[in-house]
């Protein structure tokens, strides 16, 4: 809402500076989002005389007119207006002035002749002037004199944001009137009397007086002054309103004044009596913008004996609009159930000024105070207005009053305030406390409870006037549960081996696949997404850790080793569950560096490697087999399928095949994705073993195996030998050669309670080549 | 000296100074104290003669001997030493290329935040409790005073679900029903709910899924002073002795009186510029007492115990801490962008 300083000054009797007023808003909770200064450009436009008119000697519809500056030079301008003769006072903005629409004013040939600057019409001001083309003026302003002093000087306007609850009875410049006067003890100048209605039999009837508690309608004959007056201009135009014709200002204004929106009709187009009344189904109009409205039982309409005429508290009927040729006017106000009209609003997408005022709730009490404001202002710039019947139909609300609970408000707030305090506080908002009781103002439908109450109290004593103090409550330490620790773990592991954590938002297309998932549950659709590549949340995490890898490699040849640990969104019949799954990938490809990394055609160990390392630091319990179903955009031969500790299969780890690889830019992505992520209780550990005080003895043991036979396999088979004092296994080559494949292993035997001797080891050895013997493997020879 | 004369020395030490290779200098040991060298040979001849002169003679041989020795090794150590710095000079590499440097990720700047955030809350006595992202409007809306005419509920704000009653959480507030659910009346509740939510916005300073931090207080006397007091402490743990905090009115359905608290302008320190168009403030999180409404929804008894409330964007926080003035970037997952943050080394340390 704009906000003019000017129009503040109407409703305060003396008035603070600007600071003042930012200040004392922003502590009754008001954000001040903006602060401009109106009416500039006008320094630059001043008061000059027509000295001189003739025609133009190359156009016969210019004319070449001559005024006189204050210094008594003489300036000749070319013309299309029509009047602006000899003794004519004019508005004339001189090269290098601005107008409105940002142009700058200059120096123009025009058929022939410069004219430096332009002689100025009202609406290029901003104004509204319907007596000819230029702006005559007839005021006491000298000759000089800038159209600033006209306009009564410069403004400052405010823009301000307000919360919900505080637009319900600030949404006018009364309202913020009122809140610097109680925030910032100031008085307020009083409101005109209220308009004595005349209860005119036939003129109105409320069907529904649930929906519209007050209806106020009353009868004028405008004629006269087509325009506003310019104060009042001045005000519409400062908070960016367009003056159009003194009955429609006047509501404008009314509505930005009093915070009450008010209508008239055209007498001639309606048929009395006008009902207010529910509309009956399937009843149409069509609105003051053109379009047709659909209207239902639901909505709210101001009718006459031939049907409606406006949509209530949104938007006239283009029926009974007032336009240049009334003379009878129909002027309502009124107060309407603000649910209603917020509905109806809703319903039909009409926010329009009245329907954001009403649908918020209005004040009752200042719906006659409204109609007689309309008349004292249509009276004062000369549009005759005579008194027609009028009547106001309905009962003015009693004020709600709720206990008066001081000792409440002080626990709330933590305060020590005395009754009296909060009393004076209160009376300062209107409130009226009355022994147990209070009284709430017309216009305050927010507060209901004791703890509005406190709100109030709060804001118009200071919130930094509260102590400040902490729980009382014992405090014992805050804790993560074990799921939620282990998942923080978990980021943490693979941060350490080298991966970057990735936040992908869980928007998802099936026009986005490339790789289809195996199993995916029924995904959850969105039913008003943003746009259509994100109609669903996704139903698994790779997809989405894929595309940022094909994101960042489109843009640069850099490796990419990216996870994320993230919810998928799997629909049930009633309800959804987000499971948690971890997706990872690592672009495997050789890239220029130096020194060299990892062979690629090797580099997909790294990935596995990490989530062995992981797999053994959390216990995930995870083994990896290469059998099994693995999804089709797999390559077949390098990859493994993921079994928890029961042999169920959790997710699947390898490269996918090149040819996908390359969707994402990429010769070779090694992934992995992994689903039911928890601990795996049965695989915890918590025994550290003891280090060995004896000496450790090496043996390297260079075999020859088929290729059937995998080093998975053959590692089972040394360990399921059970030899006395090994302690550890570990692959130190592989390579083929005619003879077949060659595996060696490094074996370390160590006791915990005495020295080995090469002996004890060898009959070891001995044992485990006998072993492997039978399962067809030999030592190599040299 | 006696047998071995100053003539005999100089020639020892002119010959290992000229030795150029420890194989030339094993010759020179050869030659003087080898199993044929003059000086063993010198000790060998000593066995013909009296006893008197061969203990004479003896002392001085063996004195000779040891000198020599010495005079040898030493030599013969020099030229080791230098035989291998030449070797280790020819492994010579270039040592301004940039070295190896570890292979390690980096978490993402929002989990970062995210958890200094909890950490902070949990010395402060704040548990960790979590709510469905797929929330039911129950939750979400309605038990939270947001009745189905409330402008948030419109179509503008909310993502909804084709599973009937449910919607993408707007906020972290419904974990407030949840934790009270879960704490089944008993006090003192005192928990934070960090979780992602959706709005469909998106610009620069909105996202369509974005992160909050939700904390609720709940027990009997909880005042407003309590929460200026929690916040405060928070905003200094957070940010610094030196912030200033400052508190305004604000609005929220589920709560009242609801305030929303300001913290010093990061940019410009409190003296006004762009970042805080001009008033040396910014909000930081928006909080309050709790409702009547949402504590009875709760299971509590509003005349029995109060309770605070508040909600802050892990986003806008992430902003502030690192310096950033569009979100976007934090979701588009360029690496070299989310590795950068690695340079981060300022206040808070994370």
């Amino acid at each position: 809402m704009k906000l003019s300083h000017r129009w503040l000054a109407r409703h305060l009797k003396e008035m603070p500076e600007p600071e003042q007023v930012a200040s004392g808003l922003l502590q009754m909770g008001i954000e001040v989002a903006s602060v401009e200064t109106w009416g500039e450009i006008y320094r630059e436009i001043e008061l000059v005389e027509v000295v001189e008119r003739n025609p133009h000697p190359h156009a016969d519809l210019l004319s070449l007119v001559t005024v006189r500056r204050a210094s008594n030079e003489l300036v000749t301008l070319v013309t299309g207006a029509d009047n602006g003769y000899i003794g004519d006072q004019l508005w004339y903005a001189p090269p290098g002035a601005h107008l409105l629409d940002g142009r700058v004013l200059e120096t123009v040939i025009m058929r022939g002749i410069p004219s430096p600057g332009m002689l100025l019409s009202a609406a290029e001001l901003g104004f509204q002037d319907t007596t000819g083309d230029l702006w005559i003026y007839h005021g006491e302003l000298s000759l000089g004199s800038r159209f600033i002093d006209e306009v009564g000087g410069t403004d400052t306007v405010y823009e301000l944001e307000l919360t919900p609850n505080l637009a319900v009875f600030d949404q006018s410049v009364l309202g913020i009137a009122r809140e610097l006067a109680a925030v910032l003890a100031l008085e307020l100048t009083p409101l005109n009397p209220p308009f004595e209605y005349l209860q005119d039999p036939g003129v109105a009837e409320v069907k529904d007086p649930l929906a519209c508690p007050v209806y106020g309608l009353s009868g004028f004959e405008v004629a006269g002054a087509q325009d506003s007056p310019l104060w009042m201009q001045v005000l519409l135009v400062a908070i960016g309103l367009r003056v159009i014709h003194p009955v429609v200002d006047v509501t404008n204004f009314i509505l930005w004044d009093l915070g009450h929106p008010m209508h008239a009709f055209d007498q001639q187009q309606v048929v009395p009596p006008i009902e207010v009344r529910k509309a009956s189904e399937g009843e149409v109009m069509i609105l003051l913008d053109g379009s047709e409205c659909q209207l239902s039982p639901a909505d709210l309409v101001i009718a006459d004996q031939i049907g409606p005429i406006a949509l209530a508290g949104i938007m006239g009927g283009q029926r009974a609009a007032i336009s240049a040729e009334t003379r009878h006017v129909w002027l309502e106000s009124a107060y309407f159930n603000a649910q209603g009209i917020f509905l109806s609003m809703r319903t039909h997408r009409l926010t329009t000024d009245a329907a954001i005022h009403f649908g918020k709730g209005t004040d009752p009490e200042i719906v006659p105070v409204a109609a007689q404001a309309t008349v004292d202002i249509l009276r004062s710039c000369g549009a005759v207005v005579i008194n027609g019947s009028s009547t106001m139909k309905g009962q003015m609300p009693i004020h709600r009053r709720i206990r008066f609970q001081p000792e409440r408000i002080r626990s709330l707030l933590g305060v020590d305030w005395t009754n009296q305090v909060l009393s004076q506080a209160l009376h300062r908002l209107r409130f009226e406390v009355d022994g147990d009781w209070i009284t709430i103002p017309s216009n305050r439908h927010d507060v209901t409870t004791t703890e509005d109450l406190c709100e109030e109290v709060a804001r118009i004593i200071g919130l930094d006037m509260i102590p400040v103090t902490v729980p009382n409550s014992p405090n014992v330490p805050g804790s993560r549960n074990e799921e939620v620790e282990f998942q923080e773990r978990l980021r943490d592991l693979w941060v350490e081996s080298g991966y970057c954590e990735v936040v992908t938002r869980p928007f998802w297309s099936p026009s986005r696949d490339v790789v289809m998932m195996p199993d995916i549950p029924t995904p959850v659709r969105i039913s008003n997404p943003l746009r259509a590549e994100e109609e669903m949340l996704r139903t698994s995490l790779l997809p989405h850790i894929l595309e940022v890898v094909g994101y960042n490699r489109s843009r640069r040849d850099q490796p990419v080793a990216v996870f994320e640990l993230a919810p998928i969104y799997a629909r049930k019949p009633d309800h959804a569950e987000e499971p948690m799954q971890l997706a990872v990938a690592k672009v495997l490809d050789d890239y220029p560096q130096y020194p060299k990394g990892l062979q690629e055609s090797m580099a997909i160990y790294q990935l596995k490697g990490a989530l062995e390392w992981v797999n053994r630091r959390l216990n995930l319990g995870i083994s990896m087999v290469p059998q099994g179903e693995l999804p089709a955009f797999m390559h077949p031969g390098r990859s493994a399928s993921l079994l928890d500790t029961e042999n169920r299969v959790v997710g699947f780890l390898g490269e996918l095949r090149p040819r996908v690889a390359s969707r994402y830019h990429a010769k070779r992505i090694g992934v992995l994705s992994l689903s039911q992520i928890h601990h795996t209780k049965s695989a915890i550990s918590g025994v550290v073993p003891s280090p060995s005080r004896y000496p450790e003895i090496v043996r390297d043991l260079s075999l020859v195996v088929s290729e059937e036979i995998t080093v998975g396999t053959l590692n089972r088979i040394v360990l399921d030998t059970k030899l006395a004092d090994l302690k550890s296994l570990r692959l130190i080559d592989v390579f083929s050669g005619p003879w077949g494949r060659s595996v060696t292993l490094r074996m370390v035997f160590q006791s915990n309670i005495r020295t080995l001797t090469d002996n004890d080891v060898d009959i070891q050895m001995a044992h485990l080549i006998e072993v492997l013997r039978r399962h067809g493997i030999m030592m190599r020879e040299r | 000296m006696g047998l071995l004369d100053s003539n005999e020395w100089k020639d020892l030490c002119d010959k290992l100074a000229a030795a150029s290779t420890s194989l030339q200098v094993q010759e020179v040991r050869a030659e003087w104290i080898g199993r044929r060298g003059r000086i063993t040979l010198a000790l060998k001849d000593l066995s013909d003669m009296a006893p008197e002169k061969r203990r004479q003679k003896g002392q001085i041989l063996n004195a000779a001997r040891e000198q020599a020795t010495r005079l040898i090794d030493e030599r013969l150590e020099q030229l080791r030493q230098h035989e291998e710095d030449v070797q280790l000079l020819s492994e010579r590499l270039d040592m301004t290329i940039a070295g190896v440097e570890p292979k390690v990720g980096l978490l993402h700047p929002l989990t970062r935040v995210r958890r200094l955030l909890e950490d902070l809350f949990l010395r402060m006595g704040f548990s960790l409790a979590h709510g469905p992202e797929i929330e039911t409007t129950w939750y979400n809306f309605e038990a939270l005073n947001i009745p189905e005419n409330h402008p948030a509920r419109d179509m503008q704000d909310s993502f909804f679900v084709d599973l009937p009653g449910m919607v993408l959480r707007t906020h972290t507030s419904p974990v407030q029903i949840r934790g009270m659910e879960a704490a089944k009346g008993l006090v003192p509740v005192k928990i934070i709910a960090p979780g992602r939510v959706y709005r469909r916005d998106d610009d620069a300073t909105h996202a369509p899924m974005f992160h909050q931090i939700e904390g609720l207080v709940v027990d009997r006397g909880i005042t407003l002073g309590d929460l200026k007091g929690t916040l405060m402490a928070m905003a200094t743990e957070l940010l610094g002795e030196s912030i200033g905090t400052r508190f305004r009115p604000s609005y929220f359905p589920f709560t009242e009186p609801s305030v929303e608290m300001d913290v010093t302008c990061a940019a410009c320190g409190g003296t006004g510029c762009r970042t805080c168009k001009g008033t040396g403030w910014v909000e930081i999180l928006g909080s309050g007492l709790v409702h009547p409404v949402v504590l009875q929804n709760g299971g509590y008894d509003p005349q029995e115990v109060s309770g605070f409330a508040f909600g802050l964007g892990i986003e806008r926080l992430a902003m502030r801490i690192f310096g950033l003035d569009d979100l976007r970037p934090l979701y588009q997952n360029d690496l070299e962008y989310l590795m950068a943050f690695d340079r981060y080394t300022g206040r808070p340390m994370l």
